[in-house]
């Protein structure tokens, strides 16, 4: 079974993620939830975690910090982020993309998008 | 002039479509202040700056009965469940999304831009009367939206939208 943390401060931002999620093949994932970019990485610190979905503006520690954090984490490093955001444009997605990001999807997120972009991940859940 | 409210409309016309469209399946109808003044009922406001390349304060406001039926449709849940702080935080996600929609529209790609996190009025606020601002009203399933861009840069936001 996958761990999937999702790190948004909205609960209905969580909740849409999910739903999406779950549509595109992922409903027997284990999902945790985070509110801040600090709380999602104690939850990807305390179990491997197999994808990370973040937002980018948040209160405490934003999804850029957390990102950043992730990626200089040896043991983190390998892990998948995706980035889900209202904050972003090409240009902003380039960046996230060069710091180590697995996508970028802008919001609103739908099905259609979130099955685009995790084909490797899908594939790799059916092996 | 017209020109630029014109282009402004059809982007927030646009905008809010979308957003409404993925987050509840709603569609969005062009209504008139004179429209949505003779609906009553309760409307909740959200207000978000936007921070860089332009300083923007976009406001939105929803009729209390239509955020219940987003969160009822989001959240898949039943009327007596919801609680104000998912009411709260559906129509603060709106904002959000629709704000970064509307910036990801009017830039050009290799544009960044910086939203503040959105904050709920905690009453009922009268859009305001600046001379920058300019109000949109919409109706989605007959219900009352509107949406309101006050810029302290307005030359700038109108070199974005007609260039």
């Amino acid at each position: 079974m996958k761990r999937i943390v999702i790190a948004d401060d909205s609960s209905t931002a969580r909740m849409m993620i999910r739903r999406c999620l779950e549509i595109v093949g992922l409903m027997d994932a284990e999902f945790a939830e985070a509110e801040n970019g600090k709380e999602a990485l104690a939850l990807v610190k305390q179990e491997p975690t197999d994808l990370l979905v973040s937002d980018l503006n948040m209160p405490v520690m934003d999804g850029e910090a957390l990102l950043k954090w992730v990626k200089a984490s040896p043991k983190l490093t390998d892990m998948p982020v995706l980035i889900i955001t209202s904050a972003g444009n090409p240009a902003k997605s380039q960046e996230l993309l060069d710091m180590g990001a697995f996508s970028v999807v802008n919001k609103p997120v739908n099905p259609a998008i979130l099955s685009e972009v995790l084909t490797p991940f899908l594939e790799s859940e059916e092996d | 002039m017209e020109e630029f409210n014109q282009k402004l409309q059809e982007k927030i016309s646009s905008v809010l479509g979308e957003t409404l469209e993925n987050m509840a399946f709603l569609g969005v109808d062009d209504s008139s202040k004179e429209e949505i003044e003779e609906i009553t009922g309760k409307r909740l406001s959200v207000t978000l700056l936007v921070t860089k390349p332009l300083l923007l304060e976009m406001r939105l406001e929803m009729d209390e009965e239509l955020l219940l039926q987003v969160v009822e449709t989001v959240y898949t849940i039943d009327r007596d469940e919801i609680t104000p702080k998912q009411v709260e935080d559906l129509l603060a996600e709106t904002l959000n999304t629709l704000a970064g929609l509307f910036m990801t529209e009017v830039l050009p790609e290799d544009q960044t831009f910086s939203l503040n996190l959105p904050e709920v009025n905690e009453e009922e606020s009268e859009p305001s009367n600046e001379a920058g601002s300019h109000k949109f009203y919409y109706l989605a399933d007959e219900l009352p939206v509107i949406v309101e861009l006050t810029s302290a840069d307005k030359d700038a936001l109108a070199t974005l939208l007609t260039d």
